[in-house]
């Protein structure tokens, strides 16, 4: 890029221009005022010229006269400053011109030389005490002098009648010269400022598009087209560098929307697959107890159960929504218990601690706390004679919700636990035994990726084992769409 | 928007551009103008000053115009100045820086003389047109040979067969043929001879171009010493006021008019009849051989003594 289009030279350039081009106009219309003048002076100043001449030559008399009289040294004196002056308004040289009034003012010219001459011849001749001569002489020279006088007022009528004639012509053309300088002057003034306007739009325009195009970028919209324009090289390089940053947004964004889409798309069909897996193994388990049921007890029972068992399919197989309230988690839980206290009426015993007012104050993610529940019933207890205990507590800490199941089981060893909280537990080999309880623990990462403790395990053979749920409450659950 | 604005600017650009063209030619015509004025034109080499009788007559005004038809072509700037006994202007020519002069002598014989011989004192070449002075005076002469004139008007008159009185009226306003009157006259007695029934009558008029007219009514009127029965005027403006007097007096072709110079209403007189002849001495060919003459003199300091433009008489349509 060259220094002549940089936005400094641009600009001092355009200014320089349109100045010079007003300040070249004002000096034509200077010199023309000037000329105009001279020329009009001129018209007259041949008159004028003569009429100073024919004075001089009215002048030149009486000091003649009076040295030819006197023959004192101060008339001489006279007579010479007087010749002087009146040699001194003679051309020294004029052309033979065709014009009669020239040739008229050449002969004047010649005859004052030649009375000037005489004068001096005259000098001569009274020094010489010529009296004679000198008498006739100035006799002559009077009679010269006179029609000098003559033919220069003559000359000058005629000239100057001639140059009123010519007058109103010079007039006229001197009004035309003045309207045409006038709209030199005008249009000057006018093409500096379109050039000077021009100029700046050329830094100006580019400016106002980069600000129409931030507008649109900062509302969205990247797809709209690059500002190519011819301008100074300033400006040209930041809108280069605003084209540039414009494609690596629209790209960068795109490629974001392309991996969240991808991810949400992944999340959805993990969630669907979990949540489908869980309800084979319990319909079939339940399904069992409520035919064992109809074939020991009588039929009221058998239709409690039944009910019981209802609204648990309908909690869940109904339920799409991935958050739920915390109430509709309990009851869920609830009528799950119910069935299971129908199935281990003496083995298992069941507690369920939730205070009342967290019920609607919160909601939770679906499908917890049953799995979490089913897990114990059928893993804790395996080789152990005494009663088995699950207590199912929800408390709150602050923020904090916190969801336990508890079981007084034979615990989980510490390997299982890691490789149940580990982030690649996915891709080992599933084990049906474990599989309800990891299932919750993936869907509770998949909501709440940022918080890496929102499931934890405490287990010992010597007291069981507990499963503890913390939701932030100030967080809001990642929903995939 | 940008295109709209730089299409305005060469608009604007062109229309200053016009403008400016227009108050730059507009000066240069002013200026050329006020320098025509002042005659900043080709300089001559020579400057003559024609010195002619202050007379409004045709006779000098085609010799002006012929001295001025031909002024160019041997690069002299010409003045006019009158001459005469009441202007000082021939007698102060020598002071005015003129290279050469032409001359109609319109002075006194003696003063004419002296202000030439000063002339040429002061190295001024000079040309006498149409009025010979003296036959001693060296200077040279362009002009009609008068003798040759009168011969001409005699021959015409003796076409006739008998005269009784013939009239030859002479004019102020032709000044160089009344000064030759004896001339003339001798020319045309030299042809007539024995026809001449009487002495050849003279009549001048002054400069009143009407002046003939009633010149004319007392000549024909008159019989004494006897009837006039040709008239010869030597200038245009008598001729022409004479024909008018014959015509009123219903004289027409009863007196032989032989009348002067070669006009519109003279040629119509000559082809009615009314007209027996007219003589044409040609004066702008006077002019013209004038200047020719005297720019040889100042090219070469010779020339012939004298230059004959010659004569010649027009005859009218028969009665």
């Amino acid at each position: 890029m060259t220094t002549r289009n940089s936005l400094r030279s641009q600009l001092v350039y355009s200014a320089a221009i349109g100045i010079a081009m007003v300040i070249a106009s004002i000096i034509y219309i200077l010199f023309a005022t000037l000329r105009l003048q001279q020329i009009v002076n001129d018209q007259f100043r041949t008159e004028r010229a003569l009429q100073e001449l024919q004075l001089e030559v009215v002048a030149v008399r009486t000091p003649f006269l009076n040295y030819l009289s006197s023959r004192s040294s101060r008339a001489l004196s006279d007579l010479l400053a007087e010749e002087q002056v009146l040699r001194g308004m003679l051309p020294d040289h004029t052309r033979i011109e065709s014009d009669p009034a020239l040739l008229a003012r050449r002969e004047i010219y010649s005859m004052l030389t030649s009375y000037l001459d005489l004068i001096q011849h005259a000098i001569d001749l009274k020094r010489a005490r010529a009296i004679e001569e000198y008498t006739l002489l100035y006799e002559e020279m009077a009679d010269m002098s006179d029609h000098i006088v003559e033919r220069i007022d003559r000359i000058s009528l005629s000239g100057l009648r001639g140059e009123l004639a010519r007058y109103e012509e010079i007039i006229e053309t001197s009004r035309e010269l003045l309207f045409w300088n006038l709209a030199v002057i005008i249009l000057a003034f006018v093409a500096s400022t379109l050039w000077i306007s021009i100029s700046i739009n050329r830094v100006t325009d580019p400016m106002n598009r980069l600000a129409w195009m931030a507008g649109e970028l900062s509302s969205g919209n990247f797809d709209i087209a690059d500002i190519e324009i011819d301008t100074v090289h300033e400006v040209g390089a930041v809108i280069s560098a605003f084209n540039t940053m414009k494609h690596d947004i629209r790209q960068y964004i795109s490629e974001l929307n392309r991996q969240q889409k991808m991810e949400q798309l992944l999340k959805r069909m993990e969630l669907y697959t979990m949540q489908a897996q869980m309800n084979p193994h319990f319909l079939f388990n339940t399904l069992n107890t409520g035919v064992q049921l109809a074939i020991t007890e009588n039929a009221e029972r058998t239709a409690d159960f039944m009910e019981h068992l209802a609204g648990f399919f309908r909690f869940n197989l109904r339920e799409r929504n991935f958050i739920v309230p915390l109430r509709r988690e309990i009851e869920g839980l609830e009528a799950y218990l119910y069935i299971l206290r129908i199935r281990f009426p003496k083995s298992l015993g069941f507690s369920l601690d939730v205070p009342e007012d967290l019920l609607d104050s919160f909601t939770v993610p679906a499908l917890m706390l049953q799995p979490l529940v089913e897990n114990s019933v059928i893993h804790a207890f395996k080789g152990i004679d005494r009663p088995g205990k699950i207590s199912i507590r929800v408390r709150r800490e602050g923020s904090i919700l916190i969801l336990s199941v508890r079981d007084n089981g034979i615990g989980i060893d510490e390997e299982t636990a890691r490789r149940l909280l580990g982030p690649h537990s996915r891709d080992v080999e599933h084990d049906s035994k474990v599989m309800g309880l990891e299932n919750v623990i993936h869907r509770l990462h998949f909501f709440f990726p940022d918080e890496p403790d929102v499931v934890t395990i405490h287990s010992d053979p010597a007291w069981g084992t507990e499963i503890l749920i913390k939701i932030n409450t100030e967080v809001e659950p990642c929903i995939p769409f | 928007m940008r295109n709209g604005s730089r299409i305005l600017l060469v608009v604007v650009f062109l229309v200053f551009a016009f403008a400016l063209t227009r108050s730059v030619t507009t000066m240069i015509s002013l200026t050329q103008a006020v320098a025509t004025r002042t005659g900043a034109g080709e300089p001559r080499s020579h400057h003559v000053a024609v010195f002619l009788p202050e007379q409004d007559t045709l006779f000098f005004e085609e010799l002006e115009n012929g001295v001025v038809a031909v002024a160019d072509d041997y690069d002299i700037a010409i003045s006019f100045h009158p001459i005469g006994p009441d202007t000082p202007e021939f007698r102060l020519a020598r002071y005015t820086g003129i290279d050469g002069a032409i001359i109609y002598p319109y002075l006194p014989e003696r003063e004419m003389r002296r202000q030439l011989e000063l002339l040429e004192e002061n190295e001024i070449p000079v040309v006498l047109v149409e009025q010979d002075v003296a036959d001693d005076w060296p200077w040279t002469f362009v002009g009609t040979n008068n003798f040759e004139l009168g011969r001409r008007i005699g021959a015409r008159l003796a076409e006739r067969s008998e005269h009784g009185r013939i009239v030859v009226v002479y004019s102020d306003k032709a000044p160089a043929v009344a000064a030759e009157k004896e001339l003339i006259e001798l020319g045309m007695t030299t042809v007539m001879g024995d026809r001449l029934a009487a002495p050849i009558t003279r009549r001048q008029t002054a400069l009143n171009p009407l002046d003939a007219e009633a010149l004319t009514y007392q000549l024909l009127r008159s019989t004494s010493p006897s009837p006039v029965t040709a008239l010869v005027f030597t200038d245009t403006d008598d001729t022409l006021a004479a024909l008018q007097a014959i015509i009123n007096l219903n004289l027409v072709g009863e007196v032989q008019v032989i009348g002067f110079g070669v006009t519109d209403a003279i040629i119509d007189y000559l082809d009615r009849g009314v007209l027996d002849a007219t003589i044409a001495v040609n004066p702008q060919r006077i002019g013209i051989e004038s200047v020719r003459v005297l720019a040889e003199l100042l090219e070469t300091g010779n020339a012939p003594g004298y230059v004959d433009t010659g004569v010649e008489v027009i005859r009218g349509a028969p009665r």
